[in-house]
């Protein structure tokens, strides 16, 4: 493809998928500015080597936006514990508080915990798509998924029926 | 319950209103792409040149041979990247962060690099102000806002008190000066906090000056890490010229010496063993004259007629003129190791490193195996080693030069990512060794999983050379067939095609 051709289906592509990547990358950091930061600097690498991607880019781009945000997390090691600011008991169904507490309940879980749930739940993704969308073995990914659901359970005790009991 | 999760998820995700696309993202990538190629090149000619040095070891056992030891241990990071902005990391007001490998300043702030862990701290340095060098003229001459002691646990960076512009009093004097902080105990002292302040302590501020001229520039620690020295322009009535001071770093002892382009002719000693030489001449350029090499007994300086260095246990009148005549030694960096050999880099009439006995005045040119806008030399690492910062183009890396010939030969340590973030940096020496140049972070097993770390999108190592473990044959045969394998996955690296997962 020329280089023009290129730029334009770079930016087109960056029009039509930014938000929902976006999306995403907001379950991942719980930070809007993060997230926004996460999806530049998978859209930047993306770029960088837009004309060596077969296929649909957008699965590429995931995995950058997934891996950069693991890796983003070793090397700073900021603390992303959110203040337990929130005393309210939640309660089940569509009450927004339940999702409030959720997003707080979400926020107490290791990054890696946190990416396993939002590729398992919100992108729908089997454990195998989520082992191989990580590069780790689908045995990590169900211990990960154990691990987090215990977690939640822990620290939101009020979102059983959100979360579901324990096994 | 995965349909109430995901019900929940969605809701989360659905009150995310996206920033606008940004559509420069295309020119800036395909910029660093072109940078990246110049990297992976050179990392190509490192594997060559550790070929060959595998080769030399079949004749001579090479006590200098990488440690085979992959755990991970403090040291410089492999890749060194910029920080851009605030780096999206919280301004740190405990500064007690632990010895850093790396100091990093850009136009909005200070960072270090933890050497036990490779993480990047934002501080909040008291008085810094990292806007007096946003000036690309000024970051090409390699003048750097923050400088690391050898051993990384004090960092050195100039600051200064309230501008005119900002008091809006118009023209005035502003109160500026060095200022260390210890990165174990995060305390900040003002060097010469406790004395008067004298003239040239204090810096006149006009519409003709350079705004970065506000703060101490050029700041270097003595290999040992007790001295510090530094330039400054000051600007007192009628009077204007550049203070030079060495100071014993942390004893509140300074030593000023100033002079002006008119009288330049300065120097003297310090104490029957420490001593400090001004050059004679006038400046080069006005980048070419904060000291060149400042050494555990004094320091050398650059000027237009050559260089001045005093030998230990001799007096003002011992000082030797290295090099004599025009532009050919119109030195920007240099450094002398403990037997008086002095290196000193030189870009004139191209660019090439001078060996100078001190004591016999005996020089040989090295040659360099490449073509470097700027190399600085930033400390001796080993026998006849030098750790060096080197800009080639856009690129920057870090960069061993092995000097026991004359045809220099160079091991790629840290390619410097910066991204266009207008960063600069300053390396703690003391961590890089031959053996072990530089350290991989990139491996670091997550606090909280036993799992295997996750891959990291572009993030390899790039060049570090760690490898063989010494002069058996069957290390040798692995060391060249993991070379060639090595440079060949480099090559065809440029050529993957990517798939989705």
């Amino acid at each position: 493809m020329a280089p023009m051709a290129d730029e334009a289906a770079f930016n087109d592509f960056v029009v039509a998928r930014a938000p929902a990547l976006t999306r995403t990358a907001y379950l991942l950091t719980h930070d809007h500015q993060l997230a926004e930061d996460l999806v530049q600097t998978a859209l930047f690498k993306a770029a960088k080597a837009w004309d060596r991607i077969e296929g649909e880019p957008e699965p590429y781009v995931r995995r950058i936006l997934y891996t950069e945000n693991i890796s983003r997390w070793r090397r700073r090691r900021v603390s992303e514990t959110f203040q337990p600011t929130y005393d309210a008991p939640a309660v089940a169904g569509n009450d927004p508080d339940v999702h409030v507490a959720l997003e707080h309940a979400l926020a107490e879980l290791t990054l890696r915990q946190r990416t396993v749930l939002v590729l398992r739940y919100y992108e729908d993704l089997t454990e195998t798509e989520t082992a191989r969308v990580l590069g780790i073995g689908v045995g990590t990914v169900k211990s990960t998924h154990r691990r987090a659901l215990d977690r939640l359970r822990a620290v939101a005790p009020d979102l059983g029926e959100l979360i579901g009991a324990e096994r | 319950m995965s349909d109430h999760l995901r019900d929940g998820m969605t809701r989360m995700a659905e009150r995310v209103e996206p920033a606008p696309p940004d559509l420069t993202l295309w020119t800036r990538a395909r910029r660093a792409r072109r940078r990246t190629e110049l990297v992976t090149a050179s990392a190509v000619g490192a594997t060559v040149f550790a070929l060959a040095a595998s080769v030399g070891v079949l004749v001579q056992p090479n006590p200098d041979a990488p440690d085979p030891s992959p755990a991970q241990r403090p040291g410089i990071p492999s890749l060194v990247r910029g920080v851009d902005g605030d780096g999206g990391l919280e301004l740190e007001t405990d500064l007690a962060v632990g010895p850093a490998s790396v100091a990093i300043a850009n136009p909005t702030g200070a960072f270090v690099v933890t050497a036990d862990d490779g993480i990047y701290h934002r501080l909040d340095l008291p008085g810094f102000d990292p806007t007096v060098y946003d000036d690309p003229a000024i970051r090409r001459t390699g003048m750097v806002a923050l400088t690391l002691s050898p051993d990384g646990t004090r960092l050195a960076y100039g600051f200064h008190g309230p501008l005119p512009e900002q008091t809006g009093q118009g023209p005035g004097f502003v109160t500026s000066g060095v200022r260390i902080l210890d990165l174990d105990t995060g305390t900040v002292e003002t060097l010469l906090g406790d004395q008067p302040l004298p003239a040239e302590y204090m810096y006149y501020v006009d519409a003709n000056d350079f705004q970065w001229a506000v703060v101490p520039y050029g700041i270097r620690w003595s290999p040992d890490g007790r001295y510090l020295v530094y330039e400054q322009v000051w600007n007192v009535a009628s009077s204007r010229g550049v203070a030079d001071t060495l100071v014993r770093a942390g004893l509140q002892d300074a030593y000023r010496f100033a002079f002006g382009s008119s009288a330049p002719t300065i120097h003297d000693t310090v104490g029957d063993t420490e001593f400090f030489v001004r050059n004679i001449g006038s400046y080069l350029n006005w980048w070419s004259g904060w000291p060149t090499a400042v050494t555990n007994s004094g320091m050398m300086v650059k000027g237009s007629i050559g260089v001045q260095f005093v030998r230990p246990g001799t007096r003002g009148a011992w000082w030797q003129v290295l090099g004599v005549g025009g532009v050919e030694d119109a030195y920007s960096s240099g450094l002398v190791d403990r037997e008086g050999r002095a290196i000193l880099e030189t870009q004139r009439p191209s660019s090439h490193l001078l060996s100078v006995n001190l004591r016999t005045g005996a020089r040989e040119r090295l040659n360099l195996p490449l073509v470097p806008v700027q190399v600085d030399l930033l400390g001796w690492i080993g026998a006849g080693h030098v750790l060096a910062q080197v800009r080639q183009g856009s690129e920057q890396n870090l960069i061993v030069f092995d000097l026991s010939d004359a045809e220099v030969e160079t091991n790629l340590v840290a390619p410097f990512d910066d991204e266009g973030t207008d960063s600069t940096f300053s390396f703690a020496t003391d961590f890089a060794t031959v053996r072990h140049p530089a350290s991989d972070f990139s491996q670091a097993a997550e606090d909280d999983s036993d799992d295997a770390a996750a891959p990291q999108a572009g993030d390899g190592p790039l060049g570090t050379d760690d490898g063989g473990d010494g002069p058996g044959a069957m290390w040798l045969v692995a060391g060249l067939g993991g070379g060639l394998v090595a440079a060949a996955l480099v090559v065809l690296g440029l050529r993957r095609r990517i798939r989705p997962v």
